[in-house]
């Protein structure tokens, strides 16, 4: 074993270094064509990238294939099972990584020489794409979701609020300040403060660290019980919608000034800009997180290359053009505002970084990614399992049913915990399985 | 909720009234029990060809806009934009005519063949044949999935139209329309005129099937236009997608644009609804002359 | 020689009939490869626990016991019989009843009527179901607005408690099947002699008698035919449901619109990735069909012994 091992870091070494003389100049020895699958606006970011990329490997041809990202990931997924159909780069997104980490069905990215980019990543993100045994690593990271605190600045300021995201920010550090704001923006059954009361407590596990590394749930945290108080009373006072944040119908009221604040990954100003409220230069403000919440990470996704591609030198160009490569990383950032995961970016573009940007209100100063790049230095790393995302789906759904039957936090807390045991029960046989084959679950 | 309640419930007082004071009355009460219904039936259409000439926020307001709106044309250049309707509309049409040709081939003749000829195991072999139908196709789809990929069927349209183009349902369905349709007379009289078997089905039998097969033509027609499950597995590649894929792929995370995506849907109802209501009467008359009746 | 001599005998008539089987065949041919197939082959996964990528581990029963313990899988059970049986009422009386009056000369127009009654069948159940979202929307649904024509307050139909996610699953679902059904119905009605509804009149029944005493029990075949047809189709719930909790595998506030699809589909292919479990679950699925087939098809013929024969082989 640890002769194959030694042999695989000495490949591994040649291979980095084969490929690190790849970046400097054009390469024409690597071609052939190759198929990206993912969900939009990731074709957006890559054909924005793909000027680059063609001078650094003309003789690679990239042919594009997105879809929704449910579709996407259930297509990959099955294609994966089944040997045969996957593209030969596929986005995964951040809560689907744990899926994929032990996967024997994708291709070791340490073959290609990974760990030379090790440095250039951050921690949280790097760790969440090594397999469980630590020997593989199957994804490399593409971006980041420093979660912001997205307010429309035009509706604060008609209600006498500040606009100023640091004012934003003092005001609400507090759940006191955040029902204060609530009630102050929200006009019944015109005009809410959220699409659910259901988020604020949802924020607290955004980053998805549900389980522990010897798969109990934890959901106590400090002040999760304030937090769902707050919840609790924005929803009884009529201060919310009560929709899912991503319905059409809670798009429809960002974009006319009904539902004036939500959280979200930075991705989301690319969301807000193309394709929400894109006449709405001027109407948003960004800050972080409100009610004293720490600094947390939201979603991400990394690109991976399934073992069955048949060009998976080409496709590894791909990736570590795209997203371990200053040029790569910004000229996406520029174009969908993917946060780029690949640190040396920022020094590379600051600009990208801290200069005000026009879609947002004019008090927002610093501009959202200056923030974000700040919250990026903050996120912790966390524990992943394929259990995370079902349990998220229940933070909603739980709290909606605590809240109707009138429970108090406790009592909606202790209900989450059972649901999401119950609904995890299999999954979490599956994990303990994964682990066992990886050896390193002990009974 | 009382009011509305009290109001219905005045509503049909009011009917059976009517219907029992005098005998047009009653035609007049049953009248508008059915016009009520077709209204609701035909709502949902109404709103989505009212919803595909509005913008996107003009569909979230209220009191909800139930008029038609002036944004067609932006809503027509969005929907191009962001997806290749007339592609996926070719798409669907090879899937689907293929498809109907191949059922109506294979199930006619099977249900022919249960129908009039006698010959040993038929009872036990009709008797498996509609026990299949009692199957959820879900049990097999994994594996399913895993063949047509051993096959080499992924992106390929084949792997929508083979597998079930002689199905049961159909088969059971052509059975009984021979049953009461198909004189033995006539096929004897062929058969002395010297017909081979094959002749007799396409010269005699398949001009009296057509009634059957309008009704289960038009009804495959209608299950393979809006195969969605089968379709999603299958079709990765956005160039072989279907209308139903393609509806669902405007459905995005990043903000859906409901009103180009209704007149996609439009798009995708209205060639099945113009072939419905022009082939309606023929169609209605195949399911009455075939199919259940005893 | 009795074992070639009966060959000889299954050979012969093979040959002698080899219309008949030609004719037969493709159906069988097919069905064994793919359905057959993939059945047994998913009979086998069900004992397994499989990601679908890493080695898959053998482990006898315990899917199957886990999920008969699984509180949710009984849920779904639950939701799927209760907005089944209720969707049931309007489209086995409310097809019945349209059918007969249609049926009945009463009205002009028939043709009109029937066609706009069928053509929710010949829809998309994606965009439909969007449309259905909206007019359920809590917000800015159009039915909530009609409420509050009338003074009423909003209802959450899609979030609330979860209970009225059913209401909207079983509308939706009614609103597509009762054409199909009614059209089953006229086409049996028109089977049965005028003379028969003339005889009941003259002999004094009223139309709600003439219904239930006379059409039911004539189309107790056909109405088994439609009724297990419908019973398939409410097993298979699933995008309705799904896209109007907002595609979310929970089925919605307290698990309301979590039908057995979801349930399965949220295991594998789509939400997870327990592709053992997930066959587990498809086969006792299909083991419900099976059996709530077998007790409608024993409950609805078994009076008359003559009617009965006759019944069983075309529904079996």
């Amino acid at each position: 074993m640890k002769k194959r091992i030694a042999g695989a870091l000495v490949l591994a070494m040649a291979a980095s270094m084969f490929t690190g003389a790849m970046i400097a100049q054009a390469n024409e020895d690597i071609s052939g064509e190759i198929e990206v699958g993912g969900w939009p606006s990731g074709d957006d970011a890559f054909k924005a990238a793909m000027e680059g990329f063609n001078e650094a490997y003309p003789n690679i041809e990239v042919e594009l294939n997105f879809t929704d990202t449910t579709a996407h990931h259930q297509a990959l997924q099955t294609s994966l099972a089944a040997g045969s159909g996957a593209p030969d780069v596929a986005m995964v997104e951040g809560a689907y990584i744990a899926q994929y980490k032990n996967s024997p069905a994708l291709t070791n990215l340490r073959d290609f020489g990974v760990d030379d980019y090790k440095d250039d990543f951050g921690e949280f993100k790097w760790n969440q794409a090594i397999s469980d045994d630590g020997t593989r690593m199957v994804a490399l990271p593409w971006d980041l979701g420093p979660t912001l605190f997205y307010y429309r600045a035009d509706v604060f300021e008609e209600v006498g609020l500040p606009t100023a995201p640091a004012e934003v920010d003092e005001l609400m550090s507090t759940w006191e300040g955040v029902l204060e704001v609530a009630e102050k923006v929200s006009i019944p059954g015109k005009r809410w403060f959220l699409p659910s009361a259901a988020y604020p407590y949802q924020w607290m596990f955004i980053n998805r660290d549900y389980y522990d590394e010897d798969l109990n749930l934890r959901l106590e945290r400090d002040g999760d019980l304030e937090c769902l108080q707050a919840c609790l009373d924005i929803r009884n006072n009529g201060w919310d919608m009560n929709v899912d944040m991503w319905s059409a119908e809670a798009y429809a009221a960002y974009a006319n000034g009904s539902c004036v604040c939500v959280a979200a990954g930075s991705w989301f100003s690319g969301f807000l800009k193309t394709d929400i409220d894109p006449d709405g230069a001027g109407h948003w403000g960004a800050t972080r997180l409100p009610g004293g919440l720490p600094d947390t990470n939201w979603g991400g996704s990394f690109l991976v290359i399934p073992e069955q591609s048949e060009n998976k030198e080409a496709a590894w160009a791909f990736v570590s053009y795209m997203l371990a490569t200053s040029k790569g990383q910004n000229d996406m950032f520029r174009a969908v505002d993917y946060f780029p995961a690949y640190e040396p970016a920022w020094d590379d573009a600051p600009e990208l970084y801290t200069d005000l940007d026009p879609y947002f209100n004019p008090a927002q100063d610093p501009a959202p990614n200056a923030i974000a790049t700040e919250i990026a230095a903050n996120v912790p790393t966390v524990y992943n399992t394929i259990m995370d995302t079902t349990a998220e789906g229940y933070l909603y759904s739980s709290f909606n049913a605590g809240a109707e039957a009138g429970e108090t936090p406790e009592q909606i807390r202790d209900r989450l915990a059972a649901d999401i045991e119950a609904a995890c029960a299999e999954l979490k046989e599956q994990q303990i399985q994964t682990l066992k084959d990886a050896g390193v679950w002990e009974e | 909720m009382k009011t509305l309640l009290l109001l219905l419930l005045g509503l049909a007082v009011l009917l059976i009234v009517i219907a029992k004071v005098h005998p047009v009355g009653k035609k007049i009460s049953l009248y508008v029990v059915l016009i009520i219904i077709a209204l609701i039936m035909l709502l949902p259409f109404y709103m989505m060809f009212v919803m595909s000439t509005l913008k996107t926020n003009e569909i979230y307001s209220f009191p909800p806009i139930v008029t038609f709106g002036s944004n067609l044309a932006t809503n027509f250049k969005n929907m191009n934009e962001a997806v290749n309707l007339p592609r996926a509309l070719m798409n669907s049409c090879i899937v689907t005519i293929s498809y109907v040709i191949l059922v109506l081939f294979f199930c006619s003749i099977g249900g022919y063949a249960f129908s009039v000829y006698d010959f040993p195991g038929k009872n036990i072999l009709f008797t498996i044949l509609l026990g299949t139908m009692m199957i959820p196709p879900t049990a097999g789809m994994i594996p399913w999935f895993i063949m047509m990929s051993k096959f080499g069927w992924v992106n390929d349209f084949k792997a929508l139209i083979i597998p079930s183009c002689a199905n049961a349902f159909g088969i059971f369905w052509m059975r009984q329309y021979c049953q009461n349709n198909v004189p033995k007379a006539l096929m004897e009289a062929a058969r002395i005129d010297g017909c081979s078997e094959w002749t007799i089905f396409f010269r005699v039998i398949a001009p009296i099937l057509k009634p059957a097969y309008a009704s289960l033509g038009i009804m495959n027609f209608v299950n393979q236009w809006n195969e969605f499950t089968q379709a999603l597995l299958i079709l990765k590649k956005t160039k072989y997608f279907t209308l139903p894929l393609l509806l669902r792929s405007m459905v995005s995370d990043r903000g859906t644009d409901v009103g180009a995506m209704m007149l996609a849907s439009t798009c995708a109802v209205l060639p099945l609804l113009i072939c419905f209501l022009c082939a309606s009467k023929f169609f209605m008359d195949g399911l009455t002359a075939g199919a259940v009746k005893e | 020689m009795k074992a070639a001599a009966k060959k000889n005998r299954f050979l012969h008539a093979l040959y002698e009939y080899r219309v008949a089987y030609a004719y037969i065949a493709p159906f069988f041919l097919l069905f064994a490869i793919f359905n057959l197939f993939p059945m047994v082959y998913g009979f086998f996964l069900s004992f397994f626990r499989w990601d679908g990528m890493s080695a898959m581990h053998f482990i006898g029963i315990e899917n199957y016991v886990n999920l008969l313990k699984d509180v949710l899988f009984w849920k779904a059970f639950k939701n799927t019989l209760f907005m089944g049986i209720i969707a049931h009422i309007p489209i086995l009386l409310g097809g019945l009843v349209l059918a007969y009056i249609l049926n009945s000369k009463l009205v002009k127009g028939q043709n009109i009527f029937k066609t706009i009654y069928f053509m929710p069948m010949v829809t998309s159940s994606v965009a439909i179901t969007i449309i259905f979202s909206n007019l359920f929307g809590y917000n800015y649904g159009l039915i909530n607005w009609f409420l509050s024509l009338f003074g009423e307050a909003p209802i959450n139909w899609l979030g609330g408690d979860g209970s009225l996610i059913r209401v909207a699953v079983i509308v939706m679902f009614a609103w597509k099947w009762i054409g199909w059904n009614m059209v089953i119905y006229l086409a049996g009605m028109q089977g049965i002699s005028n003379d028969i509804y003339e005889a009941a009149e003259i002999d004094g029944a009223n139309h709600v008698q003439i219904v239930f005493r006379i059409l039911i029990p004539l189309l107790k075949p056909i109405i088994l035919f439609t009724l297990i047809q419908s019973t398939i189709g409410m097993f298979n719930l699933f995008t309705e449901p799904f896209v109007l909790t907002g595609s979310s595998w929970t089925g919605g506030t307290n698990n309301g619109g979590l039908t057995l699809m979801i349930y399965l589909l949220n295991k594998a292919p789509q939400g997870g990735t327990a592709y053992g479990y997930a066959s587990a679950v498809a086969y006792v699925i299909t083991v419900f069909i099976v059996i709530i087939s077998f007790v409608l098809n024993n409950t609805m013929t078994d009076k008359d012994p003559y009617e009965g024969k006759k019944k069983r082989r075309k529904s079996a």
